[in-house]
Formats: C-alpha cells, structure tokens, sequence
C-alpha cells in the first residue's frame, strides 16, 4: 500500500461515512513510520480542537427560558401519532379512496334508482262490480294522496273490490 | 465540562421527549439542561463572541419547543437541533445587515488546501497556559471551520450529520473538515513550535 494522502488520514481519524479501508490502513500504519507521525499529528490537533469545550450559559438559563415560554403562553405543537395501519397510507391515497367510494355509491344510486325506503303500500277500499285496475279504480282526493297513486304511475296501495272485500286481491 | 456521552444523553433525551410528546411540558426543561451549553457554543461558533449569544440560545429553545412536537425523530434530535440553531443564526445575520454568505461557505468549497503538519505538532493539553492558546487559535478561525470543527469534534457527529446540520453536501464537509484542521495547524504551531514552520504544499 503506497502512502496515505492527507484527506485518507484525515477520513480514518474523523470516520468518515464513505467506506475506506480501515484494516488496511492500520496495516501501512505498523509498518511506515512517516504515515504514523502524521496520524500522531492530526489526532493531537483532533485532541486540541476536542479540548475546547462549550461556553457555558449563565446559571439562571434554564429558569429564564421556562418563565419565558410560560409568559407568552407558547404551547407545543403536536402531531398526532398515526395509527399503525394509517403509517402505510399516504394522505394521497386516502382522497383517492374516497373518491372510489363516493364513485360506488353514486353508482349503486343510479342502479337502485333511488334511495329512501319505499313508504308502507296505503291501502284503500273500492267498491266495483268488475276486477280491480288502474282506470277504473277511484280514490277520494285525500285517499289518493295518502296511496301516492298517480295515473301512470304505479299503484303503491292495494285494491279491494267488492268481490274480495275481505282479502286482498291485487296490487295494481 | 465533559465530552457528552452519545448513548447515555441519547436515552435521556429521547425520554425527555417521549414526555414532552406526551404532554409533559416540564421535560422540556431536562432537555434545556442537556443542550443549553452545546447550542450557546454553536451560536458562538456561528456568529464569533457575541453578547447577544445568550438571547440567540433562548430564542433557538423556544423555537424548539414550538416545533419539538412535529419532530419525526427521522435524524437524530442533535442534529435537528443545530439545523434549527444554523436557520437563526442565519436569520440574524441578516437581520443585522451582514453577509449571511460568510457562514454559507465560498470559494474553499470547491476542494481541498494542503495540509502539512510535519515534523511535529507536541500539544500539551493539561497545561492551563496552552488550552488559553488552543481556545484563542479555535477561536480565531473562520465560522466555517470553528462550526465544523465543534460538530465534529465535540460533538461526534458523522460527516452524514453535519452536512444534514449544515445543509450542506458531505463532500463538502470533508474539504471544510480538512481545511480547518490545517487552519487550526498553522495557528498552532507557531506558539507550541516556534523553530519550525508550516509547510504549504
């Protein structure tokens, strides 16, 4: 192994991220005496700059600051810690999420044809010689009301003629 | 004051800040009492002997605990920190009208300079009289080099996480590494060493 250059001296000192290497190194360093007295060096100027240690604060740092904080009324922001499962997803996906499922429902309306419950059928009496249908059936105004009948429309309610007063006997 | 030890002072503050997440607003002071010092240096670092360095640590801890909440412990809390500490000294600096650039770096980032220490560098660190002399060499360096010299040095921290407290690239940190362990050999050994002298190559 050739000599050490000045920055591969300083890289093994400081421990560099990037990889060098270390054993190989320390085998130039047993056998050449010249990259030894540098590494002697630098680690007594590393040493000297270690030596050096922080300015300290005035006693009453830590006090000041807390009656500061207090003062102003600063409250810490914090996040809220995800739960484990929601980690996975990010905040992208859940819009996209919900916008296949708003796409879903819209698409179960459309097939449904409508939302709500249909309403319980309303039930009228009708008296009539004849089998009971749509154009000659006959409601009071209020009774067609309340059986949601509409000429076109399908009958809601049911109808009972006079020949099956008693039972029911069709839904029109 | 002694060399902090990572892997205890890392149990501690991640305690500290478990509490301090969970609501315990009290912790936070334990975690004043961990980094006052450090962050105070870094200023100093930073900005050179300043009396308002006290004022700046304060104003870096609120900031702190404003933020420490959001903190996503995806690097490590030291270095979050000194990132937070570098935005408001940048931020003074141009508040006070001075060339925020002098701390971002220049020209020395584009490579090295040689470094010579040979033939010998004899520090004794024990003598009151020669720390006087490597505090005022360290001291007399550049922000650039006293920030990178502190991070690493002091405080340990891999070329990874300087260049993330630094916002710099880690190719940068090595030049800047380098260059300030030759600045720091040429104030040196003309007071350790006065009948040799320094060899640019």
């Amino acid at each position: 192994m050739n000599c050490l250059s000045k920055e591969e001296l300083i890289d093994y000192l400081f421990g560099a991220d990037r990889a060098i290497d270390r054993a190989a190194m320390e085998r130039h360093f047993s056998a050449c005496a010249g990259c030894r007295a540098q590494m002697e060096n630098l680690k007594q100027l590393k040493a000297a700059a270690a030596s050096v240690a922080p300015e300290p604060v005035s006693g009453d740092f830590t006090a000041r600051l807390m009656r500061k904080l207090k003062e102003q009324g600063a409250a810490p922001e914090i996040a809220e810690e995800p739960a484990p499962f929601t980690r996975l997803f990010r905040p992208a996906w859940g819009f996209g999420l919900a916008a296949f499922a708003v796409a879903i429902f819209a698409g179960a309306v459309f097939l449904t044809g409508r939302l709500a419950p249909r309403s319980a059928p309303a039930e009228a009496l009708y008296f009539s010689d004849g089998p009971a249908t749509v154009n000659n059936s006959f409601f009071a105004p209020e009774e067609r009301a309340a059986a949601a009948y509409a000429p076109g429309k399908p009958n809601t309610g049911y109808v009972y003629t006079d020949t099956c007063a008693a039972v029911k006997c069709g839904v029109l | 004051m002694e060399y902090p030890d990572r892997t205890r002072s890392s149990d501690l503050e991640n305690g500290l800040i478990a509490r301090f997440t969970g609501g315990d607003t009290e912790a936070f002071a334990g975690l004043v009492e961990l980094y006052k010092d450090r962050i105070h240096q870094f200023i100093i670092c930073i900005l050179g002997p300043d009396r308002e360095a006290e004022d700046i640590a304060q104003e870096v801890f609120i900031q702190i605990y404003g933020s420490l909440g959001t903190f996503r412990r995806e690097a490590a809390f030291s270095t979050w920190a000194y990132s937070l500490t570098r935005n408001v000294c940048r931020r003074r600096l141009r508040e006070r009208g001075r060339e925020a650039g002098s701390f971002n770096g220049g020209a020395e980032d584009g490579g090295y300079e040689p470094l010579d220490t040979a033939p010998s560098i004899e520090i004794k660190l024990e003598n009151e009289e020669t720390a006087g002399i490597v505090r005022a060499a360290v001291a007399g360096l550049s922000p650039l080099h006293r920030s990178v010299l502190f991070l690493s040095c002091w405080e340990r921290l891999s070329y990874g996480e300087i260049a993330e407290a630094l916002d710099i690239p880690v190719g940068t940190v090595r030049s800047r590494i380098h260059n300030a362990m030759r600045a720091l050999a040429q104030k040196l050994e003309p007071v350790l060493n006065p009948g040799t002298e320094v060899n640019d190559q």
